[in-house]
């Protein structure tokens, strides 16, 4: 091993990084649970949370005290010690893929050579987590919930696996500074229109989004693998979920639109486009939720296989070919 | 290890470290301010809108096309490592030979898809009453 | 720093032991599963300390986040906690067993490590980085790469042909 040294500096920048990831899973959850009910409201003709605050924006900060202060029951029939541990697990790996998220040229908490993988397999823990609060809660809703879950994000892994390999074959690197580097003159949404929609459409799904929601379908599953859930493990599946939004709208912004490329955007700026990008995509997902309806299981898991698998398939033979011939 | 790695694995360790202590930090608060309400009989139950739970969810059992499901999903999952790192270079071999092993390898690859759709994994059978 | 990772390395160490003794001593099946998700992340650490970050996340990419989850099914389909597994009483006989066969492996480990030239992990790493990888399969080992998706493919038709076996049979 060659000297290995870590400065004050080092040390400083990584927990103040750490402090920034949390600031901005919480305040992200805060902001998305407040878009989803007002827009959710205004497309249904309703007025949303007006009570608190102007506009009712201070409801997402009262909901969180009052969410905190909560009794926290654990079912009888649960298994005890898992029932308790799954909200942790499924917590912790949304924060590790900020730490790699390019949010300016200059503002990335450590850009990872395999940055791009990193986020991969960080979110494949979350599916076993998903599995294991279900699991645990010992109840048919929440099993139920849980499996669907579960086979839903395996079966739109793949699709996004392989339009990510497709972007990789034109910038040969994993690193998520890299890759926005090599969108400086035209964004890869137009180079890889295939797999752009092929990612955005497997994202909807990974996040158990609507009109992929049937993990959590509140007229059949009630709530899905977080029925039993109360207080403050409940409000922590909903953070993770809403950061989990965040994570794959960033992923799509790095990879197809172009990261913080903007006008203006200097060595610190362009985190106001890469969040003005990241924030447009969430609210086409969340538009895209309270337009479309449901899906049917079979139909869900026909899509994934039957389309979105071979349809990215031969976008990545068509790549590499096209690749080699320019 | 080298330097550069060895800093990176450092922030993810802080950062799984500091996960792991922000998730369960409210719940230390959450235990000191909780309501002491009065525990009754069924506050414990799991619920099953409104009726008494019968047997517990573990005594049942899924269908197969679950299993079917994963099973598929593992061998793509393995393939798509070995593609990994393969596309980091493609730029690096020639284009006949890159082009020709990348065609054989996906080929391969979509035969597995083609034979699950011809063996119907893909059709949900209506379930006989 | 040096330390740090030397405190991390041990951590990994019983991370992996604690996750298969979970797995091996579990009575509920699913806490093996657990438990073996607890090793194999435990394991993935290690990988890091050979110099490999992409095997320690194609670690945690397959085996925890798929291995496992086809296990998760496997049970799902075909167990039910009812049929708890046994506990083991641990006898004398068990207890002289574990004696004998504890020193013979001893014994057998001492032997071989005595004789074995060791060579420290720092001076024989060599260059790990993916883009090696990559190269080595598509120029080097190119035969292997393809062979790689045929052992797939079969694997793949075995278990549609074994699963749907079963199903057509239960149903008739």
């Amino acid at each position: 091993m060659d000297t290995m040294q870590m400065t004050l500096y080092d040390v400083l920048r990584m927990v103040i990084a750490f402090l920034l990831v949390i600031t901005i899973v919480f305040i992200n959850a805060l902001v998305m649970g407040y878009l989803e009910r007002k827009v959710a409201a205004k497309i249904q003709r309703r007025w949303g949370p007006m009570e608190v605050g102007l506009q009712g924006w201070l409801q997402m900060v009262l909901d969180g005290v009052k969410i905190i202060a909560k009794q926290l029951i654990v079912p009888r029939d649960a298994d005890r010690v898992v029932f308790r541990v799954a909200p942790l697990l499924s917590f912790t790996p949304v924060v590790l893929p900020f730490l790699v998220l390019p949010f300016a040229k200059n503002l990335v908490g450590r850009d990872i050579n395999l940055g791009l993988i990193f986020i991969i397999a960080v979110s494949s823990i979350n599916v076993l987590s998903i599995f294991v609060a279900g699991w645990a809660s010992n109840n048919k809703y929440s099993l139920f919930g849980a499996v669907r879950s579960v086979s839903q994000n395996i079966a739109y892994e793949i699709p996004i696996l392989l339009s990510l390999l497709s972007v990789v074959l034109i910038t040969h690197t994993y690193s998520m500074q890299g890759i926005v580097a090599a969108q400086g003159t035209v964004w890869f949404c137009l180079v890889q229109p295939v797999a752009c929609l092929i990612y955005l459409v497997s994202a909807t799904a990974e996040t158990n989004r609507a009109p992929f929601d049937l993990p959590e379908a509140e007229s059949e599953l009630t709530a899905g693998y977080h029925t039993e859930y109360s207080g403050f493990g409940f409000s922590l599946f909903m953070i993770a979920e809403y950061a989990n939004m965040f994570i794959v709208c960033a992923v799509a912004t790095v990879l197809f639109f172009g990261g913080w490329h903007g006008p203006f955007s200097g060595e610190y700026l362009g985190v106001l486009w890469f969040l003005l990008k990241v924030f447009l995509l969430m609210l086409t997902m969340i538009w895209v939720r309270w337009t479309y309806p449901r899906v049917r299981f079979d139909q869900l898991m026909n899509l994934a296989w039957k389309y979105l698998i071979p349809f990215s398939l031969v976008n990545l033979l068509l790549t590499a070919l096209i690749v080699k011939c320019i | 290890m080298s330097s550069v790695l060895a800093i990176d694995y450092m922030y993810v360790m802080f950062f799984i470290f500091g996960g792991l202590l922000t998730a369960f930090l409210p719940f230390v608060i959450a235990w000191l301010i909780r309501p002491k309400t009065v525990v009754t009989n069924r506050s414990h139950q799991t619920y099953e809108c409104g009726i008494e739970p019968f047997n517990q969810m573990w005594d049942y059992r899924f269908g197969i096309s679950y299993y079917l499901y994963a099973l598929i999903f593992l061998a793509f999952d393995v393939d798509v490592l070995y593609l990994f790192p393969v596309v980091t270079v493609f730029d690096r071999v020639s284009a006949v030979r890159g082009v020709s092993e990348f065609f054989i390898f996906i080929g391969i690859l979509s035969l597995a898809v083609i034979y699950a759709w011809t063996k119907g994994v893909f059709t949900w059978e209506k379930k006989k009453a | 720093m040096n330390l740090m990772m030397e405190v991390l390395f041990f951590g990994f160490v019983v991370l992996t032991m604690t996750g298969a003794l979970l797995a091996v001593r579990a009575k509920i099946l699913m806490h093996g599963v657990l438990g073996l998700a607890v090793s194999l992340l435990g394991v993935a650490g290690l990988y890091l300390y050979l110099g490999s970050p992409f095997l320690t996340l194609m670690q945690v990419l397959i085996y925890v986040g798929a291995i496992c989850v086809v296990l998760v099914f496997g049970i799902m389909v075909g167990y039910t906690p009812n049929e708890v597994a046994e506990k083991v009483p641990m006898g004398r006989n068990a207890l002289l067993g574990l004696l004998a066969s504890g020193s013979a492996a001893f014994f057998l480990m001492v032997m071989v490590l005595g004789r074995t030239h060791w060579v420290p992990a720092a001076h024989r790493v060599g260059d790990f980085s993916i883009e090696h990888v990559g190269e080595s399969l598509l120029l080097t080992w190119c035969l292997a790469f393809e062979m790689i998706s045929v052992v797939l493919l079969i694997a793949i038709v075995g278990a549609i042909i074994l699963a749907r076996g079963g199903r057509e049979e239960g149903s008739q």
